[in-house]
């Protein structure tokens, strides 16, 4: 045996030696398990899908030129170079607008007329506005950033608390006597305080796969590096540093969320815990299981109240803000206005349960005030949406 | 070594008909290499439920990724890749969120006959060790417990890690530099 193979002091060689010997558990069963379900949801799965896109191909092509919006009104915003739907009673913008230049939005001309006259009006009606007239959002309007085709949502000006008050903590804490934690692990969240944020949208979705490899095809940027299930379009992009999310921002004509951006549009205006109410439930961020993501927005149920999806699962999201666990602290004596994090710091913020976290109470990292914080070259398992 | 040959043989026989879809063949794989990836999850995490987890994420990995084996390496190798790529990224994630670290699982020891006196003390220098092996920076433990608990060769340590052979024997010797100092320490 070389010196390499062992250490000098017998005492620790008797050490590493009793460490081999281990009780594992037989783990064929879960895997078998884990894999089956996944096969069975998926046919369904599938077959909905297709009948859907069945659906949305006929009605697309075969009855109604472009852009289609069902059930509501719909204007053309030139500035934004979006369309904003209006008055639906749930939102489906099926439509993405062209650049300017493009014919088929013209200029100054309704370019939906012609829709106007379409045989079945019960279907869609889409009002035009001129481009002087200024477009003034509401909750519930949705656009699309023509660079990379995300659905954006709005989040209307207004006050919301930020941070967990001390009674929310106490809750937490007594849900999870086992783990022993005390509420000095959640101070950075302390104290709760209200905020003012301007108006703002958010992307609807996580930055998905196929966005991501756009980006980096007219940047000529490298995909980060790939997870264990490989690339898939419609999955989060995940494994991004946090220049990359900001240069992927600037890209898309957009910005990374602030911290209290990300907050209100998680959880909305009236204090709840997460992103659909005040109960945890683990099927509304997806599965609870360890390096099992879903496809971006295909949970309904987990919406928040502005309709932003996945924020208690899939990736872990940047943030624009530095971290700094004492800055709610610092500044709550004053006003809250549009808080943009502190000016300098080592790390950044990161924001929603990743899929990486559901080892821990999964609810821990699901809280839409949990705050985390990595170094910004760290890229394991996070992702990203935009603000603007 | 004919018997070698003939293991060797049936394991790439066994991965190739895994990623035809056999689960058979897959469950076999598990079975012959679960004990080894849930050491390694439990000697680098300390946590028992974590290091289940691991075990079945590693699996499901290497189920998922069976197209990419090409046999450059042997199975093992490559199952002690994606286990300790999945324990350095869980210590990492751990760090993001300090004083929420799961409760630690007492030293997991074998229940072994024997000499009463002789168990406890080898349940004490196993104790010593892996509170000494906690204290280091993750890289480090992983490399020691490759090394020393799970006794791979320099050759198959650069496998698993993807660095040269030298790489793996310097790293090695820093990292037992460490342990030691560690040790003395903790006295």
């Amino acid at each position: 045996m070389s010196f390499d193979d062992c250490f000098e002091e017998e005492q620790i060689n008797k050490g590493f030696a009793a460490l081999r010997g281990v009780d594992a558990p037989d783990p064929r069963q879960a895997i078998a398990a884990r894999l089956q379900p996944k096969r069975n949801r998926l046919i369904p799965a599938l077959s909905l899908a297709a009948a859907v896109a069945a659906c949305v191909v006929f009605a697309l092509v075969l009855r109604f030129p472009q852009p289609v919006i069902k059930h509501g009104i719909a204007s053309v915003d030139h500035k934004r170079n979006a369309v904003i739907a209006r008055r639906m009673p749930k939102p489906v913008l099926v439509a993405m607008v062209p650049p300017p230049s493009d014919p088929q939005v013209g200029d100054g001309q309704p370019s939906g007329a012609g829709l106007a006259d379409a045989p079945s009006r019960r279907f869609f009606t889409l009002s035009y506005r001129d481009k002087e007239t200024s477009v003034k959002p509401r909750k519930g309007d949705i656009c699309i950033n023509s660079k990379d085709g995300a659905v954006m949502v709005w989040v209307p000006a207004g006050r919301f608390l930020m941070g967990s008050s001390d009674k929310d903590i106490s809750a937490f804490l007594k849900e999870h006597p086992e783990k022993k934690w005390t509420a000095e692990a959640f101070a950075d969240e302390t104290p709760q305080h209200e905020v003012r944020l301007s108006g703002y949208w958010i992307y609807k979705c996580e930055v998905t796969v196929k966005q991501y490899r756009q980006f980096c095809e007219e940047t000529g940027r490298t995909m980060p590096v790939e997870p264990a299930w490989g690339w898939q379009d419609d999955y989060p992009i995940m494994n991004v540093r946090w220049d990359d999310a900001a240069a992927y921002a600037e890209w898309a004509g957009a910005s990374l969320p602030t911290e209290a951006q990300w907050e209100k549009a998680a959880r909305g205006t009236d204090g709840r815990l997460y992103p659909w109410g005040n109960e945890w439930d683990a099927s509304r961020c997806g599965e609870t299981r360890l390096g099992e993501i879903h496809p971006v927005g295909s949970i309904p149920t987990g919406a928040s109240p502005y309709g932003c999806m996945d924020m208690a699962g899939n990736a872990a999201e940047w943030c624009s803000d530095y971290y700094q666990d004492n800055y709610y602290s610092q500044i709550a004596t004053g006003s809250w206005i549009d808080p943009k994090g502190p000016a300098t710091g080592t790390e950044r913020a990161l924001r929603g349960g990743g899929w990486y976290l559901f080892y821990y109470p999964a609810n821990l990292y699901g809280r839409s005030a949990c705050r985390s914080k990595t170094d910004p070259e760290a890229d394991e398992g996070a992702g990203f949406r935009l603000a603007r | 070594m004919v018997t070698e040959l003939l293991e060797a043989t049936d394991e790439s026989v066994l991965v190739r008909r895994a990623r035809d879809g056999d689960m058979r063949a897959f469950d076999r794989l598990v079975l012959a290499h679960s004990e080894r990836v849930f050491r390694l999850a439990l000697r680098m995490l300390n946590n028992r439920e974590e290091a289940e987890d691991i075990q079945q994420e590693t699996f499901l990995c290497a189920y998922r990724s069976l197209g990419k084996f090409r046999g450059e390496s042997s199975f093992a190798t490559w199952l002690y890749s994606i286990a300790s790529h999945q324990c350095l990224s869980r210590i990492r994630w751990k760090l993001r969120r300090p004083g929420t670290d799961p409760v630690e699982s007492l030293i997991e020891m074998p229940s072994e006959d024997g000499d009463p006196e002789e168990q406890l003390l080898a349940s004490e220098s196993a104790r010593q060790v892996q509170l000494c092996l906690e204290a280091l920076a993750p890289a480090d433990r992983l490399l020691l417990v490759l090394k020393f608990v799970e006794q791979l060769s320099h050759e198959e340590i650069a496998e698993v890690l993807h660095c040269s052979e030298q790489s793996s024997r310097s790293r090695l010797f820093r990292a037992k530099r460490l342990f030691k100092e560690q040790y003395e320490r903790m006295g």
